[in-house]
């Protein structure tokens, strides 16, 4: 069957980041468009399978172990990339920094005096019940006041264009190293696809976490020594940690290479122990240490806890910011940053019911159909129901599992996610993205210019997770004046 | 860089060894192929083979009675065979893939795509006609490998402990081969046959290690046993004799007590004292060629000790230490470091 070719791309009356608003005159990026255009689609597949193969030589992959073998697959790359505007640029990058403020913020207070739920903003049981509430933290001050180093904000955007916060990621969000290497990808691949754009660059971003993350050093350490903890190979995101111990220039250390002594961090290298002062770890918190937390981890280190609490070691991101991205604690977003801050949110929520209210919870119910459940615990897409998408019998056993547990629950109206023309089986067609800039802060924010675009291969699937059949496409953040 | 974690230092010896295990069997059994082609249809042409790995009991519990083709699949494309060329280029891409954030991107580049080429050998690849063509492939990516690694790895410690791994391996590989191939042509001098005078056999063995040209330029249509025994161990300037490999070894851990101040090196050095005193001797010794078996045997013996020597000092410094203040030792996850198949048995990857 001869693949459809670009030229009869149908947007399907949602909002294209190519093309802009269903039904408008001309292409938002008109010039890019028909530069697209030009090619020929079995060259774009060409070209396209070439730089798979390419990911797979250099390793930028996760392995699947099966009893018999390690396979290594790569995460889907599509070529055709999604471009934001200076100026929506500009918009997310504000959002974005008002957000994680108001995130450390709110971690401060929480691990701190608790102010936020004593004047009746956050009830205390959506905190202190959460599972995610740390209370060996209660009273640890991180240096700066960080304790969300680097966060990963997921948006997306309405019929309209307007962006929305769906998800905060507070705790070890991965990613940033697709956005990395799709670029150099899309570099070798497409050089005259991106020929006279100023795309702004991704490449600095290892040097400035590594300059965020010296900043946070105990004690004001000059030349601290920074290391990343991983959980070794077998991890499904060992390629990133990879990726960016490489880009900072910093040992890959797993538990086993770390030992405590006197609360003070050190590795075993082969001139001795080296003290360790900053950890960007990418171990769960119920991983780190047997001494406090889940004891059956040998990922971890013993001792650890105690080391972060007498300020030797500073992890990033801190232990227990998992209770501020929490479904729930979500909803009240936008009242947190107008209490912390005395703003409105740049960056407005999708409007969220929380079911352990039982108005939210009668309306969810009345309205089931026409809505989406999600699990307030659960990541990565699981347990989600999209009523105008499920059957019968599931909306009914999403009405019994709310009523059960209504406190398990929020919901949020159904969103028509933006699309982007991507290259499926089919040829071209509007497949659903959403964005997650990464934002890395010590004493400030930095926001890396674009972030990663994920976009949902399967034909109308909304949902974006890589461990759903999701794939990634570079992001360009383009100067208005070009080409 | 002296900062380098025990862990790195410890894969990099490996990625050096299974580097290096991997170019010797490939021309090993490229060299095999050529020699046996015409001369014999029996396993019992490659069972010596079996002898150099000390492998006869591993492949009778699978295969039986060896077959050329059965002993080519054990070492070529055996994955449950631990010292097959894929376990050792999988070993060898395991150890570099744990390296990635210190080798440069080249170098894994490389061994990545050498892996994903012969992880799963085609039937094909390995029949008679194509054999030596496959092996002389693998061959090339191992040379290439080595070359990339040259080229482009930052000459600190970690470019030392690689260099270790791999000379350690090499002089060990040697040292196997000359100590079977002698015992071969000695019970065939026992059976009278023509034995230790035939031509072809010592030109094969010198094919099998590179070292046939230069062997040729030094000595000049001469091809009698001593001579090639002696070249092999003692010759100053070939790159796999065990002479060359020991003072290289010696070269490296110098560097790393002088120029990067590691004190263990100390240790491992004491031990390289007692490969360069056995070398010594065996380099005045008239009955050498009759004695090859315990002179070798020595050599193997105290390359593994200089391997133990890295262990402790470099690789698991944890357990050398509460050794010293008599705490409990727990069993190291450390890489087996004996050499040929057993030592393939455990990957530190757990």
């Amino acid at each position: 069957m001869p693949l459809k070719p670009l030229s009869e791309y149908d947007q399907n009356g949602f909002y294209c980041e190519m093309l802009g608003e269903a039904g408008a005159t001309e292409a938002k990026l008109s010039q890019l468009w028909e530069r697209l255009v030009s090619y020929d689609t079995q060259e774009l597949e060409d070209r396209a399978s070439e730089a798979t193969g390419e990911l797979l030589d250099l390793g930028i992959t996760f392995t699947v172990y099966s009893e018999r073998d390690a396979i290594d697959r790569i995460l889907p790359f599509d070529i055709i990339p999604r471009v934001l505007s200076a100026a929506d640029w500009q918009h997310i990058e504000a959002g974005v920094i008002q957000r994680v403020t108001a995130l450390n913020l709110l971690l401060q207070d929480l691990y701190g005096d608790g102010k936020i739920v004593r004047d009746g903003v956050l009830p205390g049981e959506l905190i202190y019940g959460n599972a995610n509430f740390r209370k060996e933290m209660v009273g640890y001050q991180p240096p700066c006041g960080t304790f969300v180093h680097v966060a990963g904000v997921d948006l997306i955007r309405d019929d309209d264009g307007s962006f929305l916060v769906l998800e905060d990621n507070a705790r070890t969000p991965s990613g940033v190293s697709y956005v990395v290497e799709n670029r150099h990808l899309m570099q070798r691949a497409f050089p005259d696809l991106l020929a006279g754009y100023t795309v702004r660059s991704v490449s600095e971003y290892g040097e400035r976490l590594h300059e965020k993350l010296s900043e946070v050093a105990p004690k004001n350490k000059d030349d601290p020594t920074v290391v990343l903890l991983s959980p070794g190979v077998f991890n499904s995101a060992y390629f990133e940690h990879i990726f960016l111990a490489r880009e900072m220039g910093i040992p890959l250390v797993e538990g086993r290479d770390l030992t405590i002594k006197d609360d003070c961090v050190f590795m075993q290298t082969v001139a001795g122990m080296k003290r360790v002062d900053v950890i960007y770890r990418r171990i769960d918190d119920d991983f780190l240490d047997p001494d406090v937390f889940n004891p059956d981890s040998a990922l971890g280190v013993r001792g650890l806890v105690r080391a972060v609490l007498a300020g030797n070691v500073c992890l990033a991101n801190a232990i227990g910011t998992g209770v501020a991205d929490d479904k729930a604690v979500y909803a009240y977003m936008p009242r947190i940053v107008q209490y912390y801050l005395g703003e409105e949110a740049i960056l407005p929520n999708v409007e969220t019911h929380i079911c352990r209210e039982p108005e939210a919870l009668a309306y969810t119910l009345d309205n089931l159909d026409k809505l989406v459940v999600k699990p307030v615990g659960a990541s990565g897409g699981y347990g989600i129901v999209i009523g105008p998408k499920a059957s019968r019998a599931e909306l009914e056993q999403c009405a019994a599992q709310l009523k059960a547990a209504p406190e398990e629950y929020i919901s949020q109206p159904m969103i028509n996610l933006s699309v982007s023309p991507t290259l499926t089986d089919d040829g071209v067609a509007p497949c659903h993205v959403d964005l997650r800039p990464f934002a890395v802060t010590g004493r400030e924010t930095w926001v890396l210019p674009g972030g990663l675009t994920r976009v949902a291969m399967k034909r109308g699937s909304i949902i974006v997770n890589s461990s759903q059949g999701g794939g990634t496409k570079d992001t360009w953040v383009i100067d208005e004046t070009s080409p | 860089m002296t900062d380098l974690l025990s862990r790195y230092a410890e894969s990099l010896f490996w990625f050096g060894r299974y580097l290096e295990r991997t170019t010797c069997l490939a021309r090993l059994l490229e060299v095999q192929t050529s020699f046996d082609r015409g001369r014999s249809n029996s396993g019992n042409a490659w069972s010596w083979i079996l002898t150099l790995y000390d492998d006869h009991d591993r492949f009778r519990e699978t295969y039986g009675e060896p077959t050329t083709s059965t002993v080519i699949r054990f070492y070529v494309a055996d994955p449950k065979n631990l010292g097959s060329i894929v376990a050792s280029i999988r070993a060898a891409r395991e150890n570099a893939r744990t390296l990635r954030a210190v080798i440069p991107m080249d170098l894994w580049h490389q061994v990545n795509v050498f892996y994903n080429r012969f992880r799963d050998p085609s039937p094909a690849m390995l029949v008679d006609q194509r054999l030596s063509h496959t092996c002389q492939l693998i061959k090339k990516e191992c040379y290439a490998l080595e070359g990339v690694a040259d080229a482009t790895l930052y000459r600190d410690v970690a470019w030392s402990f690689f260099q270790l791994g791999l000379l350690i391996e090499r002089a060990d590989q040697m040292s196997r081969l000359l100590d079977v191939r002698f015992a071969q042509m000695r019970d065939q001098a026992d059976s009278a046959q023509d034995g230790l005078g035939d031509f072809g056999f010592w030109s094969v063995l010198l094919r099998s290690v590179a070292a046939q040209q230069a062997y040729l330029r030094i000595h000049p249509g001469r091809r009698d046993p001593e001579s090639v025994a002696k070249f092999l161990i003692f010759d100053p300037a070939l790159p796999r004799s065990i002479v060359f490999c020991s003072t290289q070894l010696e070269h490296l851990v110098h560097g790393l007590r002088r120029d990067y101040g590691l004190r263990g090196a100390t240790n491992v050095l004491q031990k390289l004292d007692d490969v360069r005193q056995l070398l010594d001797i065996a380099s005045n010794d008239q009955n050498l060629v009759r004695e090859l078996h315990s002179f070798n045997d020595q050599v193997q013996r105290d390359l593994g000790a200089v391997t133990n020597e890295l262990a402790t000092h470099f690789f698991n410094p944890i357990q050398a230490q509460s050794e010293d203040s008599g705490d409990v030792v727990t069993p190291g996850q450390s890489q087996s470091q004996g050499s040929g198949t057993n030592a393939t048995q455990n990957q530190s990857q757990t």
